[in-house]
């Protein structure tokens, strides 16, 4: 019953448009097939709503990334493309990260970063943006 | 199919349902003017169109390929979230073409992978 209301909880968690164009893909906690199917949906759904160019999809919140898990992540990124959107693949722990390989997992050609921050930077750049200080230029 | 020249590249636009003699002309057809129009850029235009079975992903796939032994870059556009999963779906490999969202965007695609063959 709890784990049943984690899992409502989660499917209705929103994805930010953390700037222009450029959208959060937040995942968090267990992923069945349904769910998969459903953060799918929304993701492609949010690229066509808000005209996006990137989506960071991060995964901080999951705790163990299997075959299954990159799977999903590698459709998503692969249904984005063809919508003209890049996958950014962030929150990676090191842990997480050792896993991959050792499961021998291969993400393709998704740029990954381990913190947020640094996606988004990735995805500014990929944009032709960049940060500056008040006082330059 | 619309097919609309814009300077030297052709925006392509397809609608409904790709059945076999829409999917052959196509087929047929853009190449041929591609080769007439000598078109360095291809737009095919995919927001008309909801949904595409194996053989017309592959028709366009190959398609792409010939225009590219024209000499023409393709950019795909308009693709929405039900036809890009199903073409997923289909380990399509439409997926390994440029495409943009929009358009506008697909120009500026274009425009980037026509400079990058002048090289």
């Amino acid at each position: 019953m709890e784990r049943e209301a984690v899992v409502t909880e989660v499917m209705r968690t929103p994805m930010p448009l953390v700037w222009d164009q450029v959208l959060m893909l937040p995942i968090v906690g267990l992923l069945d097939s349904e769910r998969t199917q459903k953060i799918l949906e929304m993701a492609l759904n949010g690229i066509q709503e808000h005209r996006a160019k990137v989506l960071i999809v991060d995964v901080m919140g999951v705790m163990v990334i299997d075959e299954a898990v990159a799977s999903h992540i590698l459709k998503i990124a692969a249904a984005a493309k063809l919508m003209g959107c890049l996958c950014i693949l962030t929150g990676v722990s090191p842990q997480n990260a050792r896993t991959m390989v050792e499961l021998g997992i291969d993400l393709g050609n998704i740029h990954t970063h381990s913190t947020l921050r640094d996606g988004l930077e990735a995805a500014l750049a990929h944009l032709g943006l960049r940060v500056v200080g008040k006082r330059e230029g | 199919m619309n097919l609309m020249a814009e300077a030297d590249n052709l925006v392509v636009t397809l609608r409904g349902d790709l059945d076999d003699e829409y999917i052959d002309l196509l087929r047929e057809r853009l190449p041929a003017e591609v080769g007439r129009r000598r078109s360095r850029g291809v737009i095919i235009d995919l927001s008309a169109v909801d949904f595409m079975d194996a053989h017309a992903a592959r028709v366009v796939e190959e398609t792409a390929k010939a225009l590219s032994l024209l000499g023409a870059e393709t950019v795909l556009c308009g693709i929405g979230p039900g036809l890009a999963a199903s073409l997923v779906d289909l380990q399509s490999g439409l997926a390994r073409l440029p495409a943009a969202g929009w358009l506008e965007d697909a120009r500026d695609v274009l425009e980037e992978l026509k400079r990058r063959r002048r090289v």
